[in-house]
């Protein structure tokens, strides 16, 4: 079932995954009342109190214990508080879980949730988008669910993926209506392509032919990249299309390049920090099949991200000055 | 064989191949490196007697070869391994570190599969049955955040697992006296974890220890730790010459060496038909070992 809700889609397949005999979840303050920081997990422990672990802050510790959970054939969701803290599970993925699949053949049915991403003040250890760190590592899966890429259905898909996932959530999102689920919805063009399960997705106007000019993104900018989409169709009848990716590491290339070779123009926008990240990547891989046209990277500056409004949308990418860079190129 | 034999044979078993291993890196036949464990047989042997990896989890770290060998009696297993070969425990992927048995996991990194064992431990306790977890590691794990985090994970959730620390005085080259404030057994204690201690310089009352504790572990479904006081004899790691262990200890444990003692206790005939066979063992294996193939794929 799909809902119109970010966080109900998550929420609702949590439950239901729970509801089977193997599937468990661990984490800090995720039984009610409290149901997790962004209660993503809100009322899941009055159904299967059993279900949920919850632990005492030690990401390294329990991260590595549902690493064990996983090893022994269980299958084993664990929610870090914030994707901040990433950085203390990384030994137990990298080290372990993902060396486990490859020496032990063993199938590791492992996601590690998070949120990541600012704009909402938590300052420079409560905002960051820190995936990259996860990408291009052998036996590790990077997943990013959006509005257009339903949670929900990619976290059951995950669980199932038999090798590590690192499951990339959206602060911004948790709030946000999916993208099915809006008004104008029927005005979009939506192919898929690639994976069955992780596909890349293009967004485009019906029965317009876009400028050649496409935006790369992921998670928590899919959707201020498909306001900006509509604003600028809307107000300056320019129509441009976008490419959502949900599955960041291992990241569909060869797609990826025949969905956009015939373009004039690629931004990739990501909320982490560039250089060095998701954009950089995608461009390398891109020119290295053969495109050969003009690109861009948007990300957070290479500056920590402050508390303050100002500092922080002084960091992270602003809009209105991709709305700017769009107009100047297409006019 | 009798009880004394096999723990004789198990324990000089282990103690000849990684001395054959050793051998074979001083000659350069072996690459990559290893972390022997002579001196260090008893723990091994001891665990093999009273854990069984078809059913229990046990987990290792990088100096797991007496383990190995312990719980398989696969010695073509290890030596393949160390070659690359698919006769290997890994089939030649892991090499001397990362080594799978039924249940029995091990992995490079200090003290890492101490979280991770806490883990089977859970998965154990809903199977409502008397298997446990068994993790051994050494004193430098002991420093470990992720390995203090255990502790307290294994308590509060009241898990059936068996925390081993093989205490060979030495982290690499440093001093345990000197990395470690505080005693072990009042960390241990304070995560309300009952806390045993023996110096491993006699084989029987470490084993009987150790099979009150399993026992202990397997009826009342909660942890418990054994700190063993042991001695490595070879290095930290093939290039170590031990310069910062002094005479004096190596001669307390030179006369203390259960292996040595059991050897005396057994008919010199017993002692040489093990030896030998033990020595027909070595050579059969590395045979095989030679002659497995390596199933690595082609480069392209």
């Amino acid at each position: 079932m799909e809902y119109a809700s970010y966080i109900q889609s998550l929420r609702s397949s949590l439950a239901e995954l729970l509801n089977q005999e193997d599937v468990f979840l661990i984490g800090e303050d995720i039984h009610e009342p409290y149901g997790g920081a962004f209660k993503v997990t809100k009322g899941l422990s009055d159904t299967n109190p059993n279900k949920l672990i919850s632990t005492p802050m030690s990401e390294q510790g329990f991260t590595g214990f549902g690493v064990g959970m996983a090893l022994g054939g269980l299958k084993t969701i664990v929610e870090i508080m914030f994707g901040d803290f990433v950085t203390l599970s990384l030994d137990q993925i990298l080290n372990h879980a993902s060396k486990f699949c490859w020496g032990f053949d063993k199938k590791m049915h492992l996601v590690v949730r998070t949120p990541m991403g600012g704009y909402r003040g938590y300052g420079a250890t409560h905002s960051q988008s820190l995936e990259k760190i996860y990408f291009g590592l052998p036996n590790i899966h990077v997943i990013a669910p959006s509005i257009v890429d339903d949670p929900g259905i990619l976290l059951s898909k995950s669980l199932m993926v038999g090798k590590p996932v690192l499951f990339i959530e959206n602060k911004l999102d948790y709030t946000r209506k999916m993208f099915k689920f809006s008004k104008d919805y029927n005005c979009y063009n939506i192919e898929k392509r690639g994976d069955d399960s992780f596909p890349l997705t293009s967004i485009s106007f019906k029965g317009e032919k876009s400028e050649p000019l496409t935006i790369i993104t992921y998670g928590g900018m899919v959707a201020p990249s498909i306001d900006l989409q509509y604003k600028l169709y809307v107000n300056d009848e320019i129509a441009i299309r976008i490419i959502c990716v949900c599955s960041l590491s291992p990241l569909d290339f060869d797609n990826l390049f025949v969905m956009v070779k015939d373009d004039n123009f690629i931004i990739t926008i990501e909320e982490g920090h560039i250089p060095s990240g998701f954009g950089d990547s995608v461009l390398s891989q891109l020119f290295q099949r053969g495109f050969n046209k003009k690109a861009l990277t948007i990300g957070a500056k290479n500056e920590v991200i402050g508390a303050a409004e100002a500092y922080e949308n002084w960091v992270l990418p602003d809009f209105a000055i991709i709305e700017n860079l769009i107009k100047e190129r297409t006019s | 064989m009798e009880f004394l034999e096999r723990i004789y044979f198990k324990s000089l078993l282990i103690r000849q191949v990684e001395d054959t291993l050793e051998n074979l890196f001083t000659k350069g036949a072996l690459r990559g490196t290893v972390h022997g464990c002579i001196g260090q047989e008893g723990v091994p042997v001891i665990l093999s007697e009273l854990i069984d990896v078809k059913i229990d989890y046990l987990c290792g770290g990088h100096r797991s070869h007496g383990l190995a060998l312990a719980v398989s009696n696969n010695v073509p297993g290890l030596i393949g391994e160390l070659m690359g070969k698919e006769c290997g425990y890994a089939h030649g992927k892991g090499g001397s570190q990362h080594i799978l048995i039924n249940n029995f996991f091990t992995n490079g990194l200090t003290g890492g599969m101490v979280p991770v064992a806490t883990g089977l431990a859970f998965v154990q306790k809903l199977k409502k049955d008397k298997s446990i977890s068994v993790v051994n590691f050494g004193d430098g794990a002991m420093n470990e955040g992720y390995v203090m985090e255990s502790f307290n994970l294994a308590s509060i959730k009241n898990l059936p697992i068996l925390f081993i620390l093989e205490n060979n005085g030495y982290a690499m080259s440093s001093s345990v006296n000197e990395m470690s404030a505080g005693s072990f057994k009042n960390r241990i204690e304070s995560f309300d974890i009952p806390f045993h201690q023996v110096k491993l310089v006699d084989f029987l009352p470490a084993y009987q220890l150790t099979e009150k504790i399993v026992n202990y572990v397997r009826d009342s479904r909660s942890p418990a730790f054994i700190e063993f006081i042991t001695h490595r004899f070879s290095g930290h790691s093939k290039s170590d010459k031990r310069e910062y262990i002094s005479r004096e200890i190596d001669e307390f444990w030179l006369i203390n060496d259960y292996l040595k003692k059991i050897e005396s206790e057994l008919s010199e005939n017993k002692v040489s038909e093990i030896k030998n066979s033990i020595a027909q063992i070595i050579t059969m294996s590395m045979k095989m070992a030679e002659e497995s193939i390596c199933s690595a794929p082609e480069i392209y």
